[in-house]
């Protein structure tokens, strides 16, 4: 057992959890490949529902074209050197109704986005996840096969400057004990299991 | 046309205008007036790189690049911010 005030196990991610930024402004240094592989790696390990892992990760480094994908993209600021597209396979529902896909579709790219985003941290590279994009424009211009839908785009590029840390909403005003609208540590009245 | 040439950068804000304008019909309300002083400071840069911007369009640009995320935290503020860039344009449209 870990004693009180030591590091414990994990204090290193929550660290990264915390610190990680949404990198809005770039430096022209270039994500070396090795770098974009263990973010990758990272992305391949996010859970997916039932194990389907029905995503593809489309990595975009070319100039060109990130900047024709960043004029398609509003929510795309900065100048990244490189791109990671999370899209789903829609055309594979595993049976399940087209907007229990939809949810788990964007449920997935969110946990593989978080995990981009965290290793980057952990690499002292820059990310920003950007969901304002024309999906049809960004298909298009990454040829996009019919079923394959981009749900997010995570810029990556060193940071040129360091990002403030957004303001966070307290734990009291966000936790429920046991049912809604109790925070306390007591029994909440009249609650049974 | 060549990538990087005043066509090209032109054409890239064309295509952010569109699909801003199409974005707007669903994304929250406070995005559109973003998105319009965000196109400001794309546009302005397009004229820096194509030496067509003064001193003056420069801090411009600089100002609506420093404050325009605001919205995100900020949405109380931002008609301030606002009506500071239109005053600095109409500054500007005064000198000219």
């Amino acid at each position: 057992m870990a004693q009180e005030g030591q590091p414990q196990v994990g204090d290193g991610l929550l660290d990264l959890i915390k610190t990680r930024r949404s990198v809005r402004a770039h430096t022209e240094t270039p994500v070396p490949a090795d770098v974009l592989a263990r973010l990758l790696e990272a992305a391949r390990w996010a859970p997916t529902g039932g194990n389907r892992q029905r995503w593809c990760f489309v990595v975009v480094q070319d100039p060109l074209r990130i900047r024709k994908l960043a004029s398609v993209s509003p929510g795309l600021m900065g100048r990244p050197t490189a791109l990671i597209v999370i899209c789903s396979e829609r055309d594979n529902g595993a049976g399940r109704s087209r907007e229990l896909d939809e949810a788990c579709s964007l449920i997935e790219t969110g946990m593989a986005a978080q995990n981009i985003m965290l290793a980057a941290t952990a690499l002292r590279l820059g990310s920003c996840p950007v969901r304002s994009f024309n999906a049809a424009a960004v298909g298009r211009l990454l040829k996009l096969p019919a079923g394959i839908q981009p749900e997010l785009i995570v810029t990556l590029g060193y940071p040129a400057r360091a990002a403030r840390a957004p303001d966070r909403r307290s734990l009291e005003d966000l936790i429920h004990r046991e049912v809604f609208g109790h925070a306390g540590q007591d029994e909440p009245e009249g609650a049974q299991a | 046309m060549k990538a990087g040439s005043l066509q090209f950068d032109l054409l890239a804000f064309l295509s952010y205008l569109a699909v801003s304008a199409r974005g707007c019909l669903d994304e929250p309300k406070e995005y559109g007036p973003f998105r319009l002083v965000d196109g400001m400071a794309r546009l302005i840069e397009i004229c820096q790189e194509a030496g067509l911007a003064d001193e003056g369009w420069t801090e411009l640009r600089a100002f609506v690049d420093a404050h325009k995320l605001s919205v995100m935290d900020e949405a109380a503020d931002y008609a301030t911010f606002l009506d500071d860039v239109v005053a600095r344009t109409v500054g500007l449209l005064e000198q000219a």
